[in-house]
């Protein structure tokens, strides 16, 4: 019997309550990720924890609307992308510090945000989801058209780091992160989940019952285009570079699959999953010829025996503390 | 007084007329039943009352106020409201949830309820439904009356002037429809107008103040219960001989 998800309570009133319900495992191994960046010597292994980091913010904030909403958006590369770019200008133009390019550049993500979802507003399903394939696309293009100042297919490089070492970036990674994760718990927790769920079915009764769907799923674009912008940035300043990958077709749709295998409409299910996935990625390669097959293999799987995602996996339903411990309470 | 008032109200799809020229004015604190066969255009005309659907040509006015081409929140923020003749629920969502959703649009929020009491008001609207044990029950285990039932407590959970119910008593058990009616019946009472398109006669003829008769998208007759069971072109249209029936039970 699921609990009421305290749909009366604003974002801002529940962000306590919320971090109260949430992933114990998350923030274990977020205290246990800060602590090999600050105790490890291990350099590969903190690149691939950034890595790791940047993927799970990735689906966790596709996750906010499409796995609310139910609009599968297969363009989120559009935000990530443009983010990142717009990071990377800032930094080697105007030279402004990565504290200041990842709220500016996140802005301009969420700003993208109101005008995709406002021309999106009356697609559904596949009209949706072609549409938002075509915004990244057109951007993907973009980068190969105006390469004087996107540097084309190589990208742009140089681009500061958020500090001198691997260490503080790590750890920077993992407190935005953190922040990140639980402002888009409380939110989807608040009336604003409620709403977009509610708008899943039947978007008609939940007109009829006074909700302007309009505003709620544009808020829900602007709060997803945000948080994939901050990922966006986080990846521009570990990197140092940018290059028209960031905005490719396959990173929208590696992020459809993370959330679609964790469990959409969950947050942590596609946070474990992108976390989890992406890490076997990296391990593969010590078997360079055989990943493809192997991660593909491994999520055409996991998608196979848990179509709901792993978050509604009946082996996890028959074990409620153990689900409780990975996902959290409802 | 009149609360709402439609005139010259017309809309055609392709080449198939829905509505066509009707007009009506509906006093408020009174059950106001739309009936005629399927296909009439019933449905449509409520379509076009609550802002689902654009009329071609007409005017709708609501307390006074022109409200056609307002889109159905807004239309909700005045006070107009509707439950659906195929009910979709809201998946995944519980019964409480749904009925709590109407808290957030902007007619409540500007009564600045606390959330304790918002929660107490969905309870209650639960319980005068029958559905009090299934309040943290997932819609989707809801069985179809009940879907029926949420829908209904839904739509008055925006605590409307004019509620708009499309067969509201399809799939209900005798006891089911006895217990709407009584809700409506004390819903007038509070001043609450009710507007009602139902196949069931007999219940909705027991209910209503008066009666529209719709045939291919026009106003065939208008009156009390009593006359329009007696009205020989209504009987021919669409009672038959069901009008006698209810003739014969109206005295």
């Amino acid at each position: 019997m699921p609990a009421v998800r305290h749909p009366l309570k604003h974002v801002s009133v529940h962000l306590g309550s919320t971090v109260a319900t949430m992933s114990p495992l998350l923030f274990v191994a977020l205290l246990g990720v800060a602590a090999i960046a600050l105790l490890s010597s291990d350099f590969y292994l903190k690149e691939v924890l950034v890595l790791v980091i940047v993927f799970a913010q990735f689906t966790a904030s596709w996750d906010v609307l499409c796995g609310y909403s139910a609009q599968d958006n297969f363009g989120h590369a559009f935000f990530i992308g443009a983010a990142g770019y717009v990071a990377a200008l800032l930094n080697t133009w105007l030279e402004f510090s990565p504290w200041l390019t990842v709220p500016l550049s996140a802005s301009v993500a969420a700003l993208l945000g109101v005008g995709v979802g406002w021309l999106t507003l009356r697609l559904r399903g596949p009209y949706f989801a072609l549409s938002t394939i075509a915004f990244a696309a057109v951007l993907f293009k973009l980068a190969y058209i105006y390469s004087t100042v996107t540097g084309g297919e190589e990208g742009i490089s140089g681009i500061a780091p958020f500090s001198s070492s691997v260490d503080l970036d790590l750890f920077a990674c993992v407190v935005m992160f953190a922040i990140s994760t639980i402002i888009l718990s409380a939110f989807v927790r608040s009336h604003y989940g409620l709403i977009l769920r509610s708008t899943q079915h039947n978007e008609d009764a939940a007109q009829a019952s006074g909700i302007n769907t309009a505003y709620y799923k544009i808020a829900g674009f602007v709060v997803s285009g945000f948080f994939a912008g901050i990922g966006g940035t986080m990846y521009t300043h570990t990197k140092m570079q940018v290059n028209p990958e960031l905005l490719a077709g396959s990173l929208s749709v590696l992020i459809v699959l993370f959330a679609v295998a964790g469990g959409r409409g969950s947050i942590m299910g596609p946070v474990f999953a992108a976390a989890g996935l992406t890490l076997l990625n990296e391990w593969l390669r010590i078997i360079e010829e055989y990943r493809p097959v192997l991660f593909t293999g491994t999520l055409i799987l996991l998608i196979y025996f848990n179509p709901s995602g792993m978050v509604r996996s009946r082996a996890l339903a028959r074990v409620p503390w153990l689900r409780t411990l990975l996902f959290g309470r409802r | 007084m009149n609360l709402l008032a439609a005139s010259n109200l017309s809309k055609s799809f392709g080449g198939v007329t829905a509505v066509d020229d009707l007009a009506f004015e509906i006093e408020q604190g009174t059950i106001f039943g739309i009936i005629g066969p399927n296909g009439a255009g019933k449905t449509s005309l409520f379509n076009i009352l609550t802002g689902f659907l654009r009329a071609d040509r007409g005017t709708v006015r609501f307390r006074e106020r022109d409200v056609l081409g307002l889109k159905p929140y807004q239309l909700v923020e005045l006070g107009m409201t509707r439950s659906f003749q195929l009910v979709k629920p809201f998946f995944g969502m519980t019964a409480l949830e749904t009925v709590l959703l109407p808290a957030w649009s902007p007619r409540m929020r500007r009564q600045q309820v606390p959330p304790r009491e918002l929660e107490r008001r969905a309870t209650d609207l639960l319980v005068r439904f029958g559905l009090h044990d299934r309040d943290r029950t997932l819609v989707d285990d809801l069985n179809q009356s009940e879907l029926r039932l949420l829908d209904i407590a839904r739509a008055l959970a925006t605590e409307p002037d004019i509620i708009y119910l499309d067969e509201p008593f399809s799939g209900l058990s005798l006891d089911q429809i006895a217990l709407v009616s009584e809700i409506l019946r004390d819903m007038r009472e509070s001043g609450t107008t009710v507007l009602i398109i139902e196949h069931r006669m007999r219940e909705l003829m027991q209910l209503v103040d008066r009666v529209m008769v719709i045939s291919f998208g026009s106003k065939l007759a208008e009156g009390t219960p009593a006359e329009i069971v007696d009205n020989p072109r209504v009987v021919e249209a669409y009672l038959g001989t069901r009008g006698l029936d209810l003739a014969a039970s109206h005295g």
